[in-house]
């Protein structure tokens, strides 16, 4: 495991290396930069650019070529996640406050299009990457952003209405859009697209993409409820706060049987101040209590096992092995980020 | 639901099957000016001859034209032909969309466009079977396309229409999958059928 973290800690410099030099780009704007620069500089893992560039790679592309995406796509998901969280009313993020509670709604908002707008600067040198490749990467983000966008959508539509008859195949539809696409296919597609001047096939990586983001996800809304705050810097049960429908919420209004069913039910559909600290304490007994955690982390476990069985088709125009040992190494890093 | 129970593998597989399909059925809109970007253009310039600036910028449009032209024609990873139809309304990334009701029959047209400077002979169309979101499936092979082959020469276009009855006992829904032309292998069009 200590290969593959010093390996993402290198990718992970690189493009913060690169973004930097964006943030410090330009005329000063007051009330903006600070703002701007503050989430990207927060140290994430990096988890979505050093897929991006390793995959590049792996196809024997050069990390120069790959930098520029990788940096757009870091700068967009810190965008995305600046106004998730205004979305969410997410207090914290990476172990402090949130954009808007630092600095309110609507600087926070602005910041977060002013980093989108940012991150579409990188896309515009097509000069490493030649005209048809720089289009080809365009819409890649596209679609990454249409789906991300319709997943989030879906998600706060449902805690909207209240929304609470969904099953596995209602989660995996959203999930897959809101943060699949964009944390694993879509580094993946744009790695193998640039590094192999758009010439390798994307269907089986796409696929392996799919059940890693998946099973990522779960992992990730286990730990928010499950995981250690300090570590983490989540919230402590914040997604149950929140009213998400993760796998575990999902599975525990399938399993629970009435009364408790409709103690759940309620719960969700209570305006937000009366999801307290207790009621969401007794939302995760619940959960513990019919095994919901479990069915999610075994979901996941199939989830990541797919994705092994599928690795060898989806790289099979890889030819590089160092990037590519690092992608399959991350696989167990990536979803058991619980210890 | 337990964590032992069915295959969620296997449903899992469905949705991102759909997922692909949904992502390589999508096109981009072109844009269309309509009368009220028409009537900004002033008419009355219109006869004036260009000055220098309008000169380079016909001069660069013209140089943008011909780059797209030779990227078109020789980009190493292009299909040969570009699937396209013209099917009645459908769904947002589907380019044939077909309708019918249980018992009675879909009908859509099918068009290829050889972009080539070869032309095209003997192409075979087929459409795979169709699937709906649970699994029920739509025999693509009692589905016939009219004329069966087509001849396509360079830089022309050809249309087959496929018929496709269906079952009486098909279950009302959206169903999908893909027109296929032989000796194309890189070549396929998404295809939504909703059966009333």
């Amino acid at each position: 495991m200590a290969g593959v973290e010093a390996r993402l800690e290198l990718y992970a410099r690189a493009t913060r290396a690169a973004m930097e030099q964006l943030l410090a780009a330009g005329p000063p704007a007051a009330y903006l930069d600070d703002l701007v620069a503050d989430y990207p500089r927060r140290s994430g893992k990096g988890l979505r650019p050093a897929l991006l560039l390793a995959c590049c790679q792996a196809h024997a592309g050069a990390l120069e070529e790959g930098l520029g995406p990788a940096v757009a796509l870091e700068l967009l998901h810190n965008s995305f996640l600046i106004h998730d969280d205004v979305e969410d009313a997410t207090p914290t993020r990476r172990g402090a406050p949130a954009l808007h509670e630092v600095h309110g709604v609507g600087l926070a908002v602005n910041a977060g299009d002013a980093l989108a707008g940012l991150a579409l600067q990188p896309l515009l040198d097509p000069g490493r990457l030649g005209s048809r490749l720089a289009r080809e990467v365009v819409d890649e983000f596209l679609t990454m952003v249409r789906l991300t966008t319709a997943g989030q959508a879906l998600e706060l539509g449902w805690q909207r209405d209240g929304v609470t008859d969904l099953a596995t195949d209602d989660y995996l539809r959203m999930v897959v859009r809101k943060t699949g696409w964009y944390t694993t296919v879509a580094p993946l597609r744009l790695g193998a697209v640039v590094g192999a001047r758009g010439t390798a096939p994307l269907d089986a990586l796409t696929r392996f993409g799919l059940h890693l983001g998946v099973a990522f996800q779960i992992r990730d809304d286990v730990l928010s409820i499950a995981g250690s705050h300090e570590r983490h810097g989540k919230e402590h049960l914040g997604d149950i706060r929140e009213g998400k429908r993760t796998l575990m919420l999902i599975h525990l209004l399938n399993a629970a049987a009435e009364p408790q069913r409709a103690e759940v039910v309620d719960y969700l559909r209570a305006p937000a101040p009366a999801r307290t600290p207790a009621a969401a304490a007794r939302v995760l007994e619940l959960m513990h209590e019919h095994d919901s955690i479990m069915y999610a982390n075994a979901y996941a476990d199939r989830m990541t096992a797919s994705a092994l069985d599928l690795f060898d088709e989806a790289f099979a125009a890889a030819s590089r092995p160092a990037p590519l040992r690092f992608i399959r190494d991350l696989l167990p890093y990536v979803v058991e980020r619980s210890t | 639901m337990s964590a032992h129970d069915g295959s969620p593998g296997e449903s899992a597989a469905r949705l991102f099957a759909q997922l692909m399909a949904e992502v390589a059925g999508r096109e981009v809109p072109r844009l269309r000016p309509d009368e009220a970007l028409r009537a900004l253009e002033d008419a009355g310039d219109r006869g004036l001859p260009a000055a220098g600036p309008q000169m380079r910028a016909a001069v660069a449009r013209a140089i943008d034209l011909y780059a797209d032209l030779f990227r078109e024609t020789f980009s190493v990873y292009a299909d040969l032909v570009d699937l396209t139809a013209t099917g009645r309304g459908g769904a947002a990334g589907a380019p044939v969309s077909m309708v019918g009701a249980r018992g009675g029959e879909a009908r859509s047209p099918v068009w290829l466009h050889n972009q080539t400077a070869s032309p095209l002979s003997d192409v075979a169309l087929r459409v795979t079977d169709l699937a709906a979101h649970d699994g029920a499936l739509v025999a693509g092979a009692r589905g016939a396309f009219s004329p069966p082959v087509l001849d396509i020469p360079a830089g022309a276009s050809a249309s087959a229409t496929l018929a496709l009855p269906l079952p009486a006992e098909a279950t009302p829904g959206s169903y999908h999958g893909l027109v296929l032309a032989s000796g194309l292998p890189s070549a396929s069009v998404p295809v939504l059928l909703v059966v009333e």
